[in-house]
């Protein structure tokens, strides 16, 4: 599925959004910010990810997603996501 | 007492061994445990921790039954997997959000329960009183989960001091936040004894933590993944739960103790902040007649501000964040985790399907315009 770039962070943050029920400000959230963002919220974020951009997430690289938003954006973006 | 807990993160280790720093570390038991009224306080490394400790110290046979509310926080509930016993649900009070305790009693009778949690639910106090006078000469252990309400009281008698042993939480997004950590309180001997026999088996080595936790959430995510439809999934991943659980048992670090020693004097500051923001939220929605509150028992200290909305919740919900007010829906029934059918814990399911939590961290000055802008925005949406 083709995503402008410039959409990525938006769909990202919509994906976040209806996982942690809440609204975002600023450009970037991290797991220590956050009391929910936890190892079993993380999985349902990241399987939500897969439904989202309709893509298979390796896991092994679950652990290092567990971090922040700036990262998985990074990775989605490394994985050719936005092209 | 002696305490020797290690704590290496590969930049710095510190040990606690000096007698000048176990005395502190007493003298801090010896306040929190007065502050609840209560002979004794054992610190852990966090809420979950806590629970986990009195369960093992209780020396239960393996697949005992506990008895939780369904609704509650899925990390109590962890801590009966971490100690191989069997959690079993109760509906709530459709009037207190708390354990219903006639159903409870029902409960206890059918499973041969051997625990009871009751929990005061975002900071509603449970009628524990009456929960024991029920209970009459029954076996069945009653620990109070205060994570959520502590500061609270009823009768003169303190939310952490209603059941034969308590914990509370000090974890990130508590009433009081330091970062992590938890206690246990009573006033046995025998069992405080147990207790801190079992912390001291347990694990001090945060850098192992993450090293396990990383594995933890490549097994969780492959079995969520390829089994989560499957029948057995809740006992699947109930073992990869106790596979895993050195992750979240440990005990109470240094820098974490260090806190708490700073920050536990601020509760009381804590309680009256949060008692005024109540208050003044009462004032504004508890006529409003699309919201059903709490019955509230004694005088509570509020976790989160929750009450059910009569229409419409999730389009309320969403305007509310839209707004900038930290709301959420919790806690989503405990039974369905394991893929129970709803109709015994139909009030469970009511309550997760119009609740909304109002996080109460917000400045002061702000409470009133925050209130009007909650009721301005059920007014809009309820009907």
């Amino acid at each position: 599925m083709s995503t402008q770039p410039n959409q990525l962070p938006d769909r990202l943050w919509a994906v976040f959004k209806r996982v942690f029920c809440r609204i975002f400000s600023g450009d970037n959230v991290s797991v220590d910010e956050m009391e929910e963002w936890d190892s079993l919220s993380h999985i349902k974020l990241v399987m939500e990810i897969e439904r989202e951009f309709h893509i298979e997430i390796d896991p092994d690289c679950i652990p290092s997603l567990y971090s922040d938003f700036s990262t998985i954006l990074r990775f989605l973006q490394d994985s050719s996501v936005g092209e | 007492m002696s305490f020797n807990a290690s704590y290496a993160n590969g930049l710095f280790v510190r040990r606690f061994q000096a007698p000048e720093r176990a005395d502190v570390y007493t003298k801090l038991e010896q306040k929190i445990a007065a502050y609840f009224g209560r002979r004794h306080c054992v610190l852990t490394g966090s809420g979950t921790t806590a629970l986990y400790t009195i369960f093992k110290a209780l020396e239960l046979p393996e697949n005992a039954v506990v008895v939780y509310p369904d609704i509650t926080c899925d990390t109590a509930l962890n801590a009966a997997i971490y100690a191989g016993l069997s959690p079993v649900f109760c509906d709530i009070d459709p009037e207190t959000f708390n354990l219903d305790i006639k159903r409870t009693l029902s409960v206890i009778e059918q499973t041969n329960a051997r625990v009871i949690v009751p929990t005061h639910i975002f900071g509603n106090i449970m009628d524990v009183s009456d929960l024991n006078k029920r209970l009459g000469d029954r076996e069945v252990f009653v620990l109070e989960d205060a994570a959520q309400a502590y500061g609270g009281e009823r009768d003169g008698i303190k939310v952490g001091g209603m059941g034969e042993a308590a914990i509370i939480s000090l974890g990130q997004g508590k009433l009081i936040d330091c970062g992590g950590g938890g206690a246990i309180l009573t006033d046995s001997n025998a069992l405080c004894e147990a207790c801190r026999r079992v912390c001291t088996s347990m694990n001090d080595n945060p850098s192992r933590r993450v090293a396990l936790k990383n594995e933890y959430m490549k097994e969780m995510f492959k079995l969520t993944k390829q089994d989560a439809d499957a029948e057995d999934f809740p006992v699947q991943r109930d073992a990869l739960q106790r596979k895993y659980k050195d992750i979240y048992l440990f005990r109470i670090e240094a820098p974490v103790l260090q806190v708490i020693e700073r920050v536990f004097y601020s509760l009381d500051a804590e309680v009256a902040d949060r008692r005024k923001k109540v208050g003044e939220f009462n004032t504004v929605l508890e006529k409003n007649k699309w919201v059903v509150l709490p019955r509230s028992l004694g005088s509570p200290v509020l976790w989160r501000y929750s009450f059910l909305v009569k229409g419409n919740r999730d389009v309320i919900f969403d305007s509310l964040l839209q707004k900038g007010i930290q709301a959420s829906k919790l806690f989503p029934p405990l039974h369905r985790l394991y893929g129970l059918q709803d109709t015994k814990y139909r009030h469970a399911v009511t309550l997760y399907d119009r609740i909304i939590n109002i996080c109460l961290d917000f400045d002061a000055i702000n409470t009133r315009n925050i209130a009007r802008t909650i009721e301005d925005i059920i007014d809009e949406h309820a009907a």
